[in-house]
């Protein structure tokens, strides 16, 4: 019994240290990221120590000097609040007929919907490419933030799945005090599915702040570049010379990127948490 | 007299969730019908990054079945896609396991192994092009620590370990974090008695997986290993973009489509073409989405 | 009831109002940017500019010509790219192009950029003191489309602290080939257990892979055809990397690149002449340049850009006025100055301001104007797609993934592909 017992015990302790291990893993290139914006170029490409022989602010003071980070910082906000108010808004609005009206043509439309959401974006860039350029709207986040208010398939489908654990018995209540359908989702459905906002909405911000694809068709020039693309064009080469990749500065930018949704994370994990579940689940 | 009621409320209703769903109806007129059937329309020219086209049948069609780069891309995209697919969900199915485990520091263990997921992958690729760099890269710097030799892989230019680093990379993408919580709920699920059972029997940990755990959350699993695969298609470029460059360093070994694609309108400036390679793409997309499908029907509900 | 749907109004028009306010947002601060009340220009480059005030050219033309001169900076790698996108969406938010070699004659073909023989006839541009090369390239435009901003050319660069341990005469102008071989065998430093500690020289970059292709004897690029010309030459310089990678005297090609060179892990290197303003002082040893050695014939490429005017440019009078301060001698003395790429305009260059101040151990001053003399326009009028993916095939026969010849046959049959 007491054999039994403390191999019990020993393999607790084996897998505890597994699971450190494995958090080494995961964790280590945002510590190589956080310490190599410490360090001084050519420090970055000769040793890989993790601990800087020299810590040098100089990469941070780089970036906020040499270039209009605050420009980027704008853009990416810009683009993240707008496609994310858009998301929410035109989602929800898509989703509830389909969650909870019926209506000929509800079978069909959602699954259009469903088959959308298979489609890659990257298939489509190229013709939306063309497309955007045809009505003046590249090197600007309209390409972007225009279409979120047009419903995304994937988030329509994520309030459907909400909006259906709902009980019916809240619309028949409402119905009975004088409310028609577009009343019910108004002062019904959306003051108790806040959470479900939040979530979509957090969601959203986190695809949008880390998004590189469709910046890097969309954008041409400095006033508009995300912080995504800046992290690949300017911060990514000295100043004068094209070919020498400035890492520390890259790894630096990193750092400031890493930090919100760690945060995010860290006040937001029980509605990111729960979405990110839910998203996968169903 | 009620008939003719009813059906007026009825058209009401009708006509509200009609103009619910106009948002979409629009945006799938603007951002998707019509740019596929555009799509397919400029993969017929030889239309230029400047906007200069004229009409050339399905010459883009036989170049690209001539083409070299294309028959390997193609090969590149499946396996990237499928072999991506596989190591995430047996990654994210052994991270939910650990954490499951009821041990002290879940809580912390979580925030480790979920945050690379919801950084930025350009920041994770740029990170790995360095951890993994022949001569000051931090992994030869710990093999030599442990080795006692000096060692200097050139990991990502080397044909053996390139796709080692390039599946590696795939275990922090988003893709794997979402997996993990979503494994780690539906494990909690799995009925308790089930596992006592077992115990009872004297079962081994690899038999009460085998036996247990497996079928119990397999359906879950399936549905999200295949769903990944849409968002391997899709991510594949912010990954490889910035971890292997526009031609898929070394020698097209990652040169997944939509690289070459990016490569064929934007340095070679041949926006028909890259039609054409979207075209395929679009297809190869279409395809997982049946498999998806198929799938669905039979192991979860998209109905009721 | 009403209410509810007023309700439902008031969201939509919301939406809507939200989504124009959007759009009015881009919108009005692209036309803020390009109405360009008519003391505003707006130039699109790919360098940064010079940090230090006084080296700057266009903070300088600022206080010269009064005009408030806005710079768009479009890295490199997709700068060609970007241009060409601006150029057929007709984006107007640029005054002034800095056009590659590779795209001046589309541009100029398509209407894109103007012709500026009506504004050089009443201006003190020295059109017709170019250096030859460029005048070659401008020339079967039917006029002048573009003014070139510089010439810069490729050299050697050496560590002379590498070249004095080993015993070793640094180079000269005249140095052949054969010469930069033997010496790059004698100065890589191994380790006991075999592996490099100093390299004999680095990997040739995207640029210098063409000095050494031309200098074995190809063509590179045909102007008649516009296509890629590579062959025996291309293989023989390919397989001579192979042999000094294989030896450990060339690093293999890495996911991690950086600057050997400057870190002092490599005694030589083949780079472009704006290293020499980017270096400076800033290297921790004593450098100096030289020619690209001359294997079968004398050939390293000259890089340039061309400032145009943006057919689209609302502001085309004050355009070429800045055009006009950046190439007179003293514009052209600033940038000089700043980056060691020497005038295109020959009674300019000669006065020498490219030699820059800051780097104290560069005395072979000679090697500029000699590379610049055996200079030709040659890659760089290729789609950049079709060479990055030479450079990648030659990378992987560096790598002994495909041997020299394949390499080089599937870099040609990629060309021919793409341009047809």
């Amino acid at each position: 019994m007491h054999a039994l017992k403390s191999k019990k015990r020993s393999t607790e302790i084996l897998i505890f240290i597994l699971k450190i291990f494995v958090a080494l893993i995961m964790f280590s290139p945002i510590i190589w990221i956080f310490s190599g914006s410490f360090k001084e170029i050519m420090e970055f490409t000769t040793s890989p120590g993790i601990i800087p022989k020299n810590p040098t602010l100089e990469n941070f003071s780089y970036i906020f000097n040499n270039s209009n980070y605050f420009v980027y910082v704008r853009n990416t906000v810009l683009l993240m609040g707008l496609t994310t108010l858009g998301t929410l808004i035109s989602s929800s609005l898509v989703a509830y007929p389909l969650a909870r009206m019926d209506f000929p043509g509800k079978r069909i439309i959602f699954a259009i919907i469903v088959g959308t959401m298979m489609i890659p974006n990257i298939a489509l860039i190229i013709p939306q490419y063309i497309m955007f350029g045809k009505i003046g709207w590249l090197d600007s986040l309209l390409p972007m933030i225009v279409p979120a208010f047009f419903a995304y398939p994937y988030n329509v489908f994520l309030f459907r799945q909400f909006f259906r654990s709902i009980p019916k018995e809240l619309d028949e209540a409402a119905t009975i005090d004088g409310c028609n359908k577009a009343g019910i989702f108004f002062k019904v459905l959306v003051p108790i599915s806040k959470p479900v906002f939040v979530t979509i909405g957090m969601l959203s911000c986190v695809f949008w702040w880390n998004e590189l694809t469709q910046p890097v068709f969309y954008i041409n020039s400095d006033k508009w570049r995300t912080l995504t693309i800046a992290l690949m064009t300017t911060f990514m080469y000295t100043s004068g010379n094209a070919f020498v990749i400035n890492w520390p500065s890259i790894m630096a930018a990193s750092t400031l990127m890493i930090v919100p949704p760690m945060i995010l994370y860290l006040f937001g994990s029980k509605f990111l948490v729960e979405g990110i579940k839910t998203s996968g689940l169903k | 007299m009620p008939s003719i009621k009813l059906n007026r409320k009825n058209l009401k209703n009708n006509l509200t969730a009609y103009a619910f769903c106009l948002p979409w109806l629009i945006g799938f007129i603007c951002f998707t019908l019509f740019p596929i059937a555009f799509m397919f329309a400029t993969s017929l020219t030889n239309r230029k990054l400047n906007g200069k086209s004229s009409f050339v049948g399905l010459s883009n069609y036989s170049a690209m079945f001539k083409s070299e780069n294309f028959w390997n891309s193609c090969k590149v995209t499946i396996f990237f896609t499928i072999v991506m697919m596989a190591v995430t969900t047996v990654w994210a199915v052994i991270m939910a396991m650990l954490l499951n485990r009821k041990q002290k520091f879940n809580g912390i263990f979580q925030f480790f192994y979920f945050i690379p997921s919801v950084v930025p992958t350009i920041s994770l690729a740029y990170a790995f092009r360095t951890i993994f760099g022949k001569d000051a890269g931090l992994l030869n710097y710990i093999i030599s620590a442990f080795s006692g030799k000096n060692s200097s892989i050139n990991w990502m230019y080397d044909p053996h370990t390139v796709y080692l680093v390039v599946f590696f990379v795939t275990l922090f993408t988003y893709n794997t974090g979402q997996m993990m919580l979503v494994f780690r709920s539906s494990l909690n699920d799995v009925p308790r008695e089930l596992y006592e059972a077992c115990d009872m029997d004297g079962a081994g940990a690899f038999r009460k997986f085998a036996t247990v755990t497996l079928p119990m959350i397999s359906p879950i699993v399936l549905f999200n290993a295949v769903t990944g695969c849409i968002s391997a298609l899709n991510g594949s470029f912010a990954l490889l973009y910035p971890l292997t460059g526009e031609n898929g360093d070394p020698n097209g070994m990652t040169q997944v489509l939509s690289l070459l694609i990016y490569k064929e309108a934007f340095s070679n400036m041949k926006v028909g073409y890259a039609s054409a390679l979207s075209v395929v793409l679009f297809f190869i997309a279409c395809l997982f989405g049946i498999i998806i499908f198929a799938f669905s029907k039979k192991t979860v509900y998209y109905e009721n | 009831m009403k209410s509810k749907k007023i309700f439902a109004l008031i969201l939509f028009t919301s939406l809507t109002g939200g989504m124009l306010s959007g759009c009015g947002k881009a919108n009005g601060e692209k036309s803020n940017a390009s109405s360009g009340t008519s003391q505003k220009v707006t130039i699109a480059v790919w360098n940064e500019p010079n940090s230090n005030e006084e080296l700057n050219m266009y903070a300088q033309c600022e206080k010269k010509t009064g005009i408030d001169v806005e710079v768009t900076v479009i890295p490199e790698s997709d700068y060609s790219s970007k241009l060409n996108q601006m150029v057929s969406t007709g984006d107007d938010s640029t005054d002034i192009y800095v056009v590659w070699e590779n795209d001046i004659a589309n541009f100029a073909h398509e209407k894109g950029i103007i012709a500026l023989d009506d504004y050089l006839s009443k201006s003190s541009i020295k059109t017709n003191d170019f250096i030859y090369a460029v005048e070659k390239l401008s020339s079967g435009l039917g006029g002048t489309y573009g003014l070139p901003w510089c010439a810069a050319t490729e050299l050697l660069y050496y560590n002379q602290d590498m070249f004095d341990a080993a015993g070793i005469e640094y180079p000269d102008n005249n140095w052949s080939y054969s010469d930069f071989k033997a010496a790059a065998q004698k100065l890589t430093k191994k380790a006991s257990d075999g592996s490099t500690e100093i390299y004999g020289c680095t990997l040739p970059n995207t640029q210098t892979w063409w000095a050494g292709i031309g200098g074995a004897g190809d063509q590179v690029y045909d102007p008649s055809t516009g296509k890629l010309v590579i062959g025996d030459g291309a293989v023989s310089f390919v397989s001579d990397c192979l042999d000094m990678v294989k030896s450990g005297i060339m690093p293999a090609p890495s996911s991690d690149t950086s600057d050997l060179f400057a870190a002092g892990k490599a005694a030589m290197s083949w780079q472009g002449s704006w290293n020499i303003g980017t270096y400076g002082s800033k290297l921790p040893f004593n450098w100096d340049i030289a020619s690209i050695p001359t294997n079968k014939i004398k050939y390293n490429t000259i890089h340039t850009g061309f400032y145009t005017i943006n057919a689209k440019s609302k502001n085309k009078d004050n355009a070429f006025k800045v055009i006009e301060y950046l190439m007179s001698e003293e514009g052209q003395t600033i940038n000089s100055k700043a980056s060691g790429n020497p005038s295109a305009i020959k009674s300019i260059a000669d006065k020498g301001a490219w030699k820059v101040e800051s780097a104290t151990t560069v005395e072979n001053w000679s090697a500029i104007t000699d590379s610049l003399a055996a200079g030709v326009f040659g890659y760089t009028c290729l789609p950049s797609g079709v060479t990055n993916n030479a450079v990648s095939e030659f990378n992987s026969a560096l790598l002994g993934q495909k041997t020299p010849q394949q390499a080089v046959e599937n870099a040609l049959n990629y060309a021919n592909e793409t341009i047809g």
